[in-house]
């Protein structure tokens, strides 16, 4: 069994052949191409998202149009979007800009807390979405005729019913999403910490 | 300032990274923390001890988010052959085999046994961990014989 000592020694001696020095140059280069790659990443995804956004708004003018009401119901659909939009972007910015400059166990809690406020604001906005759908096609189709009681306890149960599944559903997406990576935080933070 | 210290931060990278790309790419992850951090920087502590924490820091909350994405393996992935010097690098046997070591370890032992290989002292361990002295002893005893253990059975 080798003592640690000697691997210590093993370990300083090397002077990092295989990289050699950069000079501040070259540092700053390759600072400014992360830079650019971030700056790109973020552009290319407010553009996805904001081209989802523009064409869920196109198609449910298309379905809202001439319905009773359809001009306030198109102007809270896209304060809904709005807000769905600012919503991700703020997960992703707090998510991208969480600072690493504190020690490690409060680096670490820092990123569990921002990954655990973003899956939350995910769930919501997730669920918000499936019940804003529903209740969009619940209008387009009760708009113009009359629906009894009766229907509306059916329509009720079958929200509550949507409500519980879509959370289950959200949450096994999150989990599948981010589960993975924020059970390594945690078990890090639990080894430093135990 | 980085470029003096430089050193620390291909360190860190080697601990935490197997395959040349994903060195590379942290590297620049860290240097790119770095650098926005920086004016956030007020001289307390010495330069050397912020930037292993901002480095450490960047390679423990960035490792998942690499390993998700499928690559090729790089020549420097193949085991090395027990009593051989390193077939890339051209490192010596014990080298080779304490990298590969250190990096089968979980991340919160990497970042505790790197610290020590570096030569820091306690003070300064517990500092960039977040952790008392007192813990940190304990901690480092078990970390450091999981790594020897490791070692051995690489050897």
């Amino acid at each position: 069994m080798k003592p640690f000592d000697d691997l210590q020694r093993a370990w300083q001696a090397d002077a990092d052949p295989e990289t050699g020095e950069m000079t501040a140059d070259e540092i700053f280069a390759l600072v400014e191409e992360r830079r650019r790659r971030v700056q790109r990443d973020v552009s290319r995804r407010l553009t996805r998202e904001l081209r989802l956004l523009v064409i869920l708004v196109v198609m449910m003018s298309f379905l809202l149009w001439g319905k009773p009401g359809w001009p306030v119901g198109l102007a809270v659909l896209v304060g809904f979007l709005a807000v769905f939009f600012c919503l991700f972007q703020c997960g992703h910015w707090a998510f991208r800009h969480a600072s690493l400059t504190g020690s490690v166990v409060d680096s670490l809690k820092n990123m569990i807390a921002v990954l655990v406020r973003t899956m939350r604001v995910y769930q919501a906005l997730y669920i918000g979405s499936i019940l804003g759908g529903v209740s969009v096609a619940l209008w387009i189709v009760t708009g113009s005729s009359t629906v009894t009681a009766f229907a509306w306890w059916g329509i009720a149960v079958g929200l509550l019913v949507f409500l519980v599944w879509s959370y289950r559903a959200g949450k096994r997406y999150l989990d599948r999403e981010f589960g993975g990576y924020l059970a390594e935080l945690r078990r890090t933070l639990d080894e430093l910490e135990r | 300032m980085i470029a003096q210290h430089q050193g620390i931060l291909h360190r860190v990278c080697r601990a935490f990274t197997a395959r040349d790309q994903d060195r590379e790419d942290l590297l620049q992850d860290i240097l790119y923390q770095l650098w926005r951090a920086w004016p956030t920087f007020s001289g307390r502590s010495k330069p050397s001890t912020w930037m292993y924490r901002v480095a450490v820091n960047t390679a423990i909350t960035q490792r998942r988010r690499k390993e998700r994405m499928p690559e090729h393996l790089s020549l420097t992935d193949l085991p090395v052959e027990p009593g051989a010097a390193d077939p890339v690098l051209g490192r010596s046997d014990d080298l080779a085999v304490l990298e590969r070591a250190l990096r089968s370890l979980s991340p919160a032992d990497r970042a505790l046994i790197l610290l020590l290989l570096e030569g820091l002292s306690y003070q300064e361990m517990g500092g960039i961990l977040g952790i008392s002295e007192n813990a940190l002893g304990v901690r480092l005893t078990r970390a450091k014989a999981r790594l020897i253990e490791k070692v051995s059975e690489l050897s």
